[in-house]
């Protein structure tokens, strides 16, 4: 529409065409542009419409005077420079005419652009009033709109007052407002909250898993740690316990001359029994020496170096050791069974027929022959059914040695003094030195109401409270003579220091299980007879 | 209908970030100091739709606040609007009219003094000197979150002053915590809020008009 009333003003037809019953008052003077004010000043000031104003012609015919001049040709170049003058003021003409009809667009805002249409042709009058509905009915709506707001802005403003007044005056009407609010909020509050503390909750659960799981790793690492270090206090505890009570045994028969040795290598085969100890020569092991564990004989040394020792263990077959029986003091051989019938247990031969051992009576070393003290225990009698191996009756021992388990035994160094060495024994008859005896023969000393110095050695040592009993010389033929195992003439009475002595509380050493219970053998005891015999004063 | 869906929009931003700040940001304490989800929101809707959205929001928060966490009687039903709408004053859109108007000035101070040259221009351009519209929605938003935590602070350290309390620069430390979490607060929510506001048009969409409310 706009742009019809330009081209028509460009066109010099004035504003008496238009039309003017749909405009506003005063809409036309509003969007007259100046440049259409300034071309009808221009029109009334030159009615003709072909020539251009005097201003704009005059600045190209001066150019174009002085081009000519400069060219020197004056009559054509005036002819020229009109020409131009006159194009050029068309130019600006369209130019202004297009840029008015572009800022009449702009300032209508959403309307859209006419359709092009012929210069002949009237404008669209329907279209035109329909947008000027249109723009009304968007004037109304922003109107509603901004009443709506300024209406809701107050609305809230008043609340806001209310809420602010209702902390000052108390008023029931004044905290509808806040009870509103408080009603309205509320549940959705509540909602909100359950929602957000299950699901911290959860978070809270999943860290707490995470940590549990960490301590649990942490824990699980920690507990075989534990595992471990229990396992080897119990490793150190049984050594401990080895150890102490072959501590204890050392003790006790420290007389003998006793060396701490670890079995460092075992042959434990069907047919053979060895060990091989740490210690040697340089540690005063010589050959035929006792070794002992557990409180029972293991076996004898052989093979001794400068830094180890071999041990042929008594169930070894080709190890035979001279025993007898604790309780009636039968005397016999023990020799091993490994290579005869592949069982880890030991024989006495050589006992008396008349003797009758009894099941679980201990035999100890003799101490005849080699060179490893008296008393050691070797084993316990399973049976008394004796056997027959060659013509030769047995019975058999169980020892009490366990010999799977042996890490610690101790060696006994003794070396008789006054006994032809074992190793010797076996040589010719005339190198046998037979040293007197301090007393033509033994002679017993009893000791009322306790055992006799023959026996073990714990009761040899005689008690502070004891009375001692001096024999007679000659004991009178009523006195039943006490019977004693037939003292071996190749055997050596021991001095009392040199006699082995067993642990005191018999629970420390290891036994077979079942340990069998057993009653000692009965033997007749002696009698003195007490109008034989004679009490010396102590003065 | 688009303006009512507008204005839904801006309702449940408002009820969500109060409910957040309620519920939720006890969980999020840094050292015992949380932020302001509301201010946070409450800057973004300054920015993005206007000071009357601005002022509607802040009024609606006061208003739950007073409600339902009312430590000082009439503390926060009066400060929410009032610190709003003083920095909305500063961060919100200019009108076209102020934004012509102050066009208009940069030119007559560009004729005068011109652009400047060297460090002068360096530092007109660094500060926005000559600047004909607004800062960068996103800088607004952080800016506008930080002031009106600030000012918040402010008052409630002027509070506690006031009631007894011996300031030290614990308290001073906790305001600029504050403000920072805020700050940062506003900075990661700024993106989704204005996605679900509708500032960033989708493809294949035209979006008509944009005028507010």
């Amino acid at each position: 529409m706009a742009r019809d009333r330009d081209r028509e003003f460009s066109e010099g037809k004035g504003l008496e065409n238009l039309d003017k019953d749909w405009l506003l008052p005063g809409e036309g003077e509003e969007r007259q542009p100046a440049w259409a004010a300034r071309m009808e000043e221009a029109r009334e000031k030159k009615p003709d419409e072909s020539t251009p104003p005097a201003e704009q012609v005059e600045k190209p015919r001066r150019q174009g005077r002085e081009k000519t001049e400069e060219s020197g040709n004056s009559a054509s170049a005036s002819q020229e420079s009109k020409q131009r003058a006159q194009e050029a003021w068309a130019r600006e003409a369209k130019k202004a005419e297009d840029a008015a009809a572009k800022e009449q667009d702009e300032a209508d805002g959403a309307e859209a652009k006419p359709p092009k249409r012929k210069p002949g042709k009237p404008a669209p009058k329907k279209k035109s009033r329909k947008k000027r509905k249109s723009s009304d009915q968007e004037e109304r709506r922003g109107f509603v709109r901004s009443l709506v707001i300024a209406g809701v802005c107050v609305f809230l403003f008043l609340m806001v007052a209310v809420m602010v007044v209702s902390n000052f005056v108390s008023h029931p009407l004044l905290n509808v407002p806040r009870q509103f609010v408080t009603r309205l909020i509320t549940p959705v509050q509540n909602l909100f909250s359950g929602v957000t503390e299950s699901v911290a909750d959860y978070l809270r659960t999943l860290k707490i898993r995470g940590n549990i799981e960490y301590e649990y790793e942490q824990l699980t690492l920690l507990l075989d740690d534990y595992a471990t270090q229990i396992a080897q206090n119990e490793e150190l505890r049984r050594i401990n316990e080895s150890l102490y009570d072959l501590l204890d045994e050392q003790e006790r028969n420290r007389s003998m001359n006793p060396v701490a040795a670890t079995v460092i290598g075992t042959d434990s085969g069907n047919y053979f029994s060895t060990l091989t100890l740490d210690v040697g020569r340089a540690n005063g092991v010589e050959a035929y020496m006792a070794v002992v564990a557990q409180g029972g004989l293991v076996g004898v040394t052989y093979d001794v170096e400068e830094y180890k020792c071999q041990v042929r263990c008594i169930i070894n077959s080709d190890c035979t050791v001279a025993a007898l029986v604790q309780s009636s003091r039968d005397q016999g051989s023990v020799k091993g069974t490994l290579g005869v019938n592949g069982e880890a247990m030991c024989r006495m031969y050589y006992l008396p027929d008349n003797s009758l051992p009894r099941p679980g009576d201990t035999v100890v070393t003799s101490g005849v022959g080699l060179e490893f003290p008296k008393g050691i225990p070797i084993g316990y009698i399973r049976e008394s059914t004796r056997g027959m191996e060659d013509n030769k009756s047995y019975v058999v021992l169980e020892p009490v040695v366990d010999f799977q388990h042996l890490e610690y035994v101790t060696v006994y160094r003794y070396k008789p003094t006054y006994a032809e060495p074992a190793q010797q024994r076996d040589t010719t008859s005339a190198s046998l030195k037979i040293e007197p005896l301090s007393t033509p023969q033994p002679i017993p000393t009893f000791q009322v109401g306790g055992l006799s110095d023959f026996l073990f050695a714990p009761s040899a040592t005689p008690r502070g409270n004891a009375q001692l009993v001096t024999p007679t010389p000659t004991p009178k033929p009523t006195a039943t003579p006490r019977r004693t195992a037939t003292p071996d003439p190749d055997a050596t009475p021991l001095p009392d220091n040199l006699e082995y002595k067993p642990a005191e509380n018999p629970d420390n050493t290891p036994t077979p299980s079942p340990r069998p219970t057993f009653t000692p053998t009965p033997s007749p005891v002696p009698t003195p007879d007490p109008g034989a015999m004679t009490v010396e004063d102590d003065e | 209908m688009k303006a009512l869906i507008k204005i839904l929009k801006a309702l449940l931003i408002t009820v969500l970030a109060y409910l957040v700040q309620a519920c939720v940001m006890k969980y999020f304490a840094i050292g015992g100091i949380s932020g302001s989800v509301i201010f946070a929101m409450l800057a973004i809707v300054t920015v993005s739709l206007g000071k009357k959205y601005t002022f509607c929001a802040s009024c609606i928060i006061g208003m739950m606040m007073e409600s339902m966490l009312s430590n000082v009687p009439g503390m926060y039903i009066i400060a929410y609007p009032v610190i709003s709408m003083i920095c909305a004053q500063f961060f919100a859109d200019m009108s076209d009219r102020q934004r012509e108007r102050r066009r208009m000035l940069n030119d007559m101070r560009r004729s005068r003094r011109g652009e400047g040259k060297g460090p002068r221009r360096l530092w007109n351009r660094l500060t926005g000197g000559y600047r004909d519209g607004d800062l960068p929605a996103y800088l607004r938003i952080v800016l506008c979150a930080g002031l009106m935590d600030l000012i918040m602070n402010i008052v409630l350290i002027a509070y506690m002053y006031l009631i007894g309390v011996d300031l030290s620069f614990s308290h001073f430390g906790r305001a600029v915590v504050s403000v920072l979490y805020t700050m940062a607060l506003a900075l990661v929510l700024m993106g989704p809020v204005r996605y679900f506001l509708g500032m960033y048009p989708r493809h294949g969409k035209r979006i008509r008009g944009g005028e507010l409310l």
